[in-house]
């Protein structure tokens, strides 16, 4: 009976908002697995890119680098293929961007009463860096030279 | 709805279910069809191989962007 009576008389612990409630760690997108979709997304204006390069500033004249320009160009001049560079020379790199910031990116938050307190880390992982600066700097490229293109100077 | 038609190895992606196979099936025959296509109309090798390895790059892209979102998520090793 004493130990009845213990009992009763023992207040029941309240769980307040147990830690592990509190914290969301959100890891949108695997690393591995959005580096691999990556490579295949920034592969053709990173090639294209290339050939310009290796055109315009080391002034290398192969055939092979004249075809895919060509190639290119006959994209463009075509009724049906409008829409292709634009999804892979801007899309598809924004979408590597995208995809890796998510994979990269933990977002942690905490609610501290009526404080929320968010806190934000990026994981360096080597091949996720290299291909999100890789897309970004497609994006960049087309958009600066859209940019140079269509800019007039108005008078 | 989980699918889980491909698994990643490496860069890859390859099927492991019906539909999957279905699908590596279906850009095999699509391969062959644009191989000929190409090369009925290209003037040169570099010309066809040119023409067919960005068609490839193209239906690479579709392929790993179908498997990415039917292939299981791995587990974060970080």
């Amino acid at each position: 009976m004493e130990s009845d009576d213990f009992l009763h008389n023992l207040n029941r612990p309240e769980v307040a908002a147990p830690q592990h409630q509190q914290h969301l760690r959100m890891t949108l997108l695997n690393t591995r697995k959005t580096a691999a979709l990556s490579v295949w997304l920034v592969a053709v204006p990173c090639f294209f890119l290339f050939c310009v390069a290796m055109k315009t500033y080391f002034g290398l004249n192969a055939h092979i680098l004249d075809t895919f320009a060509e190639l290119f160009q006959s994209l463009d001049r075509s009724p049906q293929g409008w829409w292709l560079n634009p999804l892979l020379f801007f899309v598809l790199p924004l979408l590597t961007v995208a995809l890796n910031l998510l994979a990269l990116l933990h977002i942690d938050y905490s609610r501290n009463g009526p404080k929320l307190l968010f806190r934000v880390q990026l994981t360096l992982k080597f091949w996720n860096v290299l291909l999100l600066t890789l897309g970004l700097f497609v994006v960049l490229v087309v958009l600066g030279y859209l940019f140079s293109e269509h800019f007039q100077q108005r008078l | 709805m989980k699918f889980q038609w491909f698994v990643r190895r490496g860069l890859f992606f390859l099927p492991v279910a019906w539909p999957g196979w279905v699908i590596v099936l279906g850009m095999a025959v699509y391969a062959v069809c644009t191989f000929r296509e190409i090369d009925s109309h290209s003037h040169s090798v570099s010309d066809t191989l040119i023409n067919f390895v960005f068609q490839m790059l193209l239906v690479g892209a579709a392929y790993s962007l179908l498997a990415f979102f039917t292939s299981p998520s791995e587990r974060s090793s970080e």
